[in-house]
């Protein structure tokens, strides 16, 4: 029953993600041809599998830029109806160094793949990334690693207090239970920027009232800002509708999110997302790709990484309304969305 | 055939393309005139490290030298492929010399056309000679960057690339590094930016600071103009004045 749920949750997430996705295709749809393989050199291979979306093509553009010069990047998309045995077409017809797989549905046909081969079988590294909460799915995969596609808290709260005149020392967060060890990794990381996590768990299937509650009584600890996780179950249509707008109404704090679209619901919710730069992401993971590469591709991998890289998103219109930002505010962002 | 041959090999074909467009020119009757209009078009690529998002740098550059298309890059990698259609460069000197344009102005500040490193790190004994993993903002590739860095510091050390000057606080913040190496002179921004107790030691050699490398004679003309930039973009630059 959890692994339904977590894999149910996950999927929920990609849709976010992919929710996002949509919205940058439009913007950008010139740019969003799936790459051609480039000819060949005899080099050792890094296959890429991944969705043709905007952001994979964005971190597929710094991961290649980085490694192209050494390597040969082959790019493979994915192909939903394929399955594993298509998948293990493109392996053997390219047998890879070290695999990169972005996005959560790579990932787990890639898990399939895995369990499809003969016992004792021996898999090239894998780096996985844009994985919705990668830290868990990764663990399923053998001899991979990754890079997160969430944000550290840290690093959200860092920004948030270069773009606003307050104070930013207690965050509050409205969590699902199973969150809970997230959090306190998170709660770790934040206490070296002397910021403290208030968080508030309500059930795996929350109610309105749940969330509803969970929001008034951060309001009521007086905490200095709101982080939103990118959970789609916390953030399902129904419990943004009849839980978080009608709190958001009341709200006059900075809400830090994950995605863009939820700064432009044209009603109140985020003021501020903070999102990672997919390219820097991209060169990022060439970076790990090179480390294996010096380690001639030895497999003694473990943990993942947290992404460096980030781009601020700010709904100035909704924000000068409720607080005082930042002098400087509007030159600290890489993008207002009004 | 080298990554440097490879640029090597497309500044040659961007000459020959460019010898091959001003025949055609010549022969279509374009006149001297509208060459000159051209001029006015030049295009920069900048590749510098600043401590602010690249468009405020851009729109900067683009006040001080109008006319000018500015085309600033945060990943190297970027910056390798659009200098077959650039006049002028705006980078470190070892950035410059890698891509092997002509060095034609030198930013000064405090009478040195180098400046002081710092090594900045969470904890306190980090020393440059014994420092093992450190971070920097990547400006000539993996290999030449961890060179770069371990030859300013005197060591070899593991060397994390990022493409921002602002990436590298999470670093520290999420202990992906030791230490960071930057411009002295960006010390204090970052300490405001952090409550960590962070502590720093001088880095035993100097860094460059900005240069203009020109390729063509646009390229030149637009470096004159630079000469005249106001303080605000030169102390952008990390520059007093340009020689």
């Amino acid at each position: 029953m959890a692994l339904i749920t977590r894999t149910c949750v996950l999927y929920c997430l990609l849709a976010l993600v992919c929710l996002s996705c949509a919205t940058q295709k439009i913007q950008t749809s010139v740019d969003a041809s799936f790459p051609k393989e480039p000819a060949r050199k005899g080099r050792d291979v890094i296959l890429v599998i991944m969705p043709k979306l905007v952001p994979t093509l964005e971190v597929y553009r710094g991961l290649s830029g980085e490694l192209s010069a050494e390597l040969d990047v082959v790019p493979s998309e994915f192909d939903p109806d394929g399955g594993i045995e298509k998948l293990a077409r493109v392996m053997d017809a390219n047998q890879p160094k070290a695999l990169v797989l972005m996005d959560n549905r790579v990932l787990a046909l890639y898990r399939q793949y895995q369990r499809s081969r003969p016992a004792g079988t021996k898999f090239p590294p894998a780096i996985a990334l844009m994985t919705a909460f990668l830290d868990e799915e990764y663990r399923y995969v053998q001899n991979a690693t990754g890079i997160s596609y969430e944000v550290p808290g840290v690093t959200l709260f860092t920004q948030l207090r270069s773009l606003v005149r307050s104070p930013v020392r207690r965050i509050g967060v409205v969590h699902r239970h199973s969150f809970a060890g997230y959090l306190a990794k998170q709660q770790q990381l934040a206490s070296r920027e002397d910021i403290q996590i208030q968080s508030i768990a309500v059930s795996d299937q929350p109610t309105a009232d749940e969330v509803e509650g969970a929001l008034e009584s951060l309001k009521e600890q007086s905490v200095d800002a709101l982080w939103v996780l990118n959970d789609n179950v916390l953030l399902s249509p129904e419990l943004v509708g009849s839980a978080w707008l009608p709190e958001m109404k009341h709200n006059s704090i900075p809400v830090i999110v994950g995605v863009r679209q939820l700064l432009s619901l044209g009603k109140p919710f985020g003021t501020f997302a903070i999102v990672p730069d997919h390219a820097a992401l991209g060169v990022q993971a060439a970076g790990m790709i090179f480390d294996l590469a010096d380690k001639n591709w030895a497999s003694d991998i473990h943990g993942i990484a947290q992404p460096l890289s980030t781009k601020t998103l700010a709904n100035f219109k909704q924000a000068e309304k409720l607080f005082a930002l930042h002098p400087q505010a509007r030159q600290r962002i890489d993008e207002a969305v009004e | 055939m080298t990554y440097r041959q490879i640029q090597h090999t497309d500044r040659a074909f961007s000459r020959r393309w460019l010898l091959g467009a001003a025949a055609g020119a010549l022969a279509s009757g374009i006149s001297w005139g509208e060459g000159a209009e051209a001029a006015q078009n030049a295009v920069l690529v900048v590749f510098i490290h600043v401590d602010t998002k690249l468009r405020l740098l851009q729109t900067a550059l683009e006040q001080q030298l109008p006319g000018t298309s500015v085309r600033p890059f945060s990943r190297f990698g970027d910056v390798t492929s659009a200098m077959a259609s650039a006049d002028a460069v705006l980078a470190m000197a070892p950035v410059v010399d890698f891509l092997g344009v002509n060095v034609v102005m030198h930013g000064m500040r405090a009478g040195s056309s180098t400046e002081p490193y710092s090594l900045v790190s969470a904890s306190p004994g980090i020393r440059p000679s014994t420092v093992k993993r450190v971070g920097f903002v990547d400006i000539l590739g993996r290999r030449d960057t961890t060179k770069f860095v371990n030859n300013i510091l005197g060591t070899t050390a593991q060397v994390e690339r990022v493409t921002k000057l602002q990436d590298l606080l999470p670093l520290l913040q999420l202990k992906m590094a030791e230490a960071v190496l930057v411009p002295s002179r960006l010390v204090p921004n970052f300490r405001e930016k952090t409550r960590m107790q962070l502590h720093e030691v001088r880095a035993p050699k100097e860094v460059s600071l900005p240069v203009v490398g020109a390729s063509t004679a646009n390229g030149r003309k637009l470096a004159e103009k630079l000469k005249t930039a106001n303080a605000n973009l030169n102390n952008l630059l990390g520059v007093q004045l340009w020689r």
